[in-house]
């Protein structure tokens, strides 16, 4: 427990000393101003309305959930294996007094962990944001609503997290990886917009799951359902994750 | 005697049917053991092995008594490395590096800022090691190796890159680590002359088989050098195949 606990400060030590996730986490911030300030505007200018409290924080959630996060997990992931084993600095964990399945868990969750502060960032830039522009339609209820939601999409974060590491330990190549992740990710979402029928067995769509919280009666079965599809298709990523990881040579 | 390190029979062999073949080593507690051989003989290979980067096709080691595979966080929290290239993150400083290598042996900066010193890297401690050259990469290899006080230190090739004043500084440090501390060294180098300086045990490997293996003192006997050793130890190997 103590090795995993210090490969995971070590993790996120390693990736806090990069700009460049300083950098996207800069950007992610400025594009959910900009995005409030247009629609703060096209409400000032054109008439059309705006969003309240509750909706500005879940607007962002849907953008973000699409677009900026599958992107950081994709880097993450690339940063905390692939470059590691392309660079070798890997050999540099493996020869500390830890086991294989350790290092490798304790990889894992410190992507979970570095993408739940990055998440927990957006959430509270634009809970901010909101509250200076939409602070008439402010509830605690709301509020509470905005923050479960954002809590419960880290479950298919780790999923989808799980999918890129797999790819990161069958895959040496860092571009090659980000491309056919970018791939899969996209070949997933349109395959969950055309087949909507199936679209549970194309995981990325669960990166909305949220909304099955927000739901006023809570579809307690959809979301059990979702839930233990997420958990199984976890375990499965995760195992064959490690296998690969286990048998590699360095 | 204490025995540090045991191999028996240890097989590893690549698709291109190189490798190492029932490879078998003893090294005592305190021991400076030279495992010296050509370029692809197998001394990495078997250095990987001994790591836990590589898995053998067959065979066991002991460390400390200990079956490796068995007992691989006990171990390694008295072996120290540097194996083939040192690895370092280049977009760390050398004091971040051994940071993040000390804690897992709850290392203080008192330690940290020790083993700098020893190596001669202290005044670069703040500069990002990507703009080091190999010879100060290497001391900073060094230096995560022995951070921990280990018992056993394996070093592949630790002498590369460095220059002649360097070479000297290590020699004497790893002799001192090993007559002070009975530190156990498990080196691999292809500077015959260094192994012969630094070394008191050799292991000759060639072709992936362990050809001959004992005290430099005894091999200096019977030959002028062990440069003399080696060769006619391997032209020996060579008639006989």
């Amino acid at each position: 427990m103590k090795e995993i606990k210090i490969t995971i400060i070590n993790e996120i030590d390693k990736i806090i000393s990069k700009k460049k996730f300083y950098i996207l986490l800069i950007l992610s911030l400025l594009s959910i101003g900009i995005i409030q300030i247009l629609l703060y505007f096209s409400k000032t200018f054109f008439g059309i309305n705006s969003m309240d409290f509750e909706g500005f924080p879940k607007f962002i959630l849907l953008i973000f959930s699409n677009t900026i996060l599958p992107l950081i997990i994709i880097l993450l992931t690339i940063d905390i294996f692939s470059n590691e084993f392309n660079n070798n600095t890997i050999k540099l964990s493996i020869m500390k007094p830890i086991t294989r399945f350790e290092l490798f868990l304790s990889k894992c969750l410190s992507i979970i962990v570095i993408m739940s502060v990055f998440i927990f960032f957006i959430m509270f830039f634009s809970i901010l944001l909101s509250l200076i522009f939409n602070f008439s339609s402010f509830s605690i209820n709301s509020f509470f609503r905005i923050v479960l939601a954002y809590g419960v999409i880290i479950l298919p974060i780790c999923v989808v997290s799980l999918i890129i590491i797999f790819i990161s330990n069958i895959i040496e190549s860092a571009s090659l990886i980000f491309f056919t992740s970018v791939l899969i990710i996209l070949i997933l979402k349109g395959l969950g917009m055309f087949l909507p029928q199936y679209s549970n067995l194309f995981i990325i769509s669960f990166l909305e799951w949220y909304n099955l919280w927000l739901i006023d009666y809570i579809p307690v079965f959809r979301i059990l359902r979702s839930f233990l599809i997420m958990i199984g298709m976890g375990i499965m990523l995760y195992s064959a994750a490690y296998y690969n990881f286990d048998k590699k040579s360095f | 005697m204490n025995r540090t390190l045991e191999i028996n029979n240890l097989t590893k062999k690549y698709n291109n049917n190189r490798g190492i073949e029932n490879v078998s080593i003893e090294v005592n507690q305190g021991d400076i053991y030279g495992f010296l051989g050509p370029n692809g003989a197998g001394k990495t290979t078997a250095m990987k092995i001994m790591t836990g980067l590589l898995m053998p096709d067959s065979g066991d080691i002991k460390v400390f008594g200990y079956n490796l595979y068995e007992n691989y966080k006990k171990i390694m929290k008295n072996v120290g490395c540097l194996i083939e290239n040192v690895d370092l993150y280049t977009y760390l400083t050398p004091y971040k590096n051994l940071k993040l290598a000390g804690r897992y042996y709850s290392i203080n900066d008192t330690r940290i800022h020790e083993v700098l010193n020893i190596t001669g890297i202290y005044k670069y401690k703040d500069e990002k090691v990507k703009n080091f050259s190999l010879g100060m990469k290497q001391r900073l290899g060094i230096a995560i190796a022995i951070l921990h006080n280990p018992k056993l230190v394996i070093l592949d090739e630790p002498l590369n890159g460095l220059d002649v004043e360097g070479m000297i500084d290590m020699r004497e440090l790893i002799q001192k680590l090993s007559i002070e501390e009975k530190v156990t060294f498990f080196i691999s180098s292809h500077l015959i002359h260094d192994v012969e300086l630094t070394c008191n045990r050799i292991g000759l490997i060639y072709k992936g088989s362990l050809v001959n293996s004992d005290y430099t003192e005894e091999i200096l006997k019977s030959h002028s050098s062990l440069e003399k050793y080696f060769i006619s130890e391997v032209n020996y190997n060579n008639e006989r195949n």
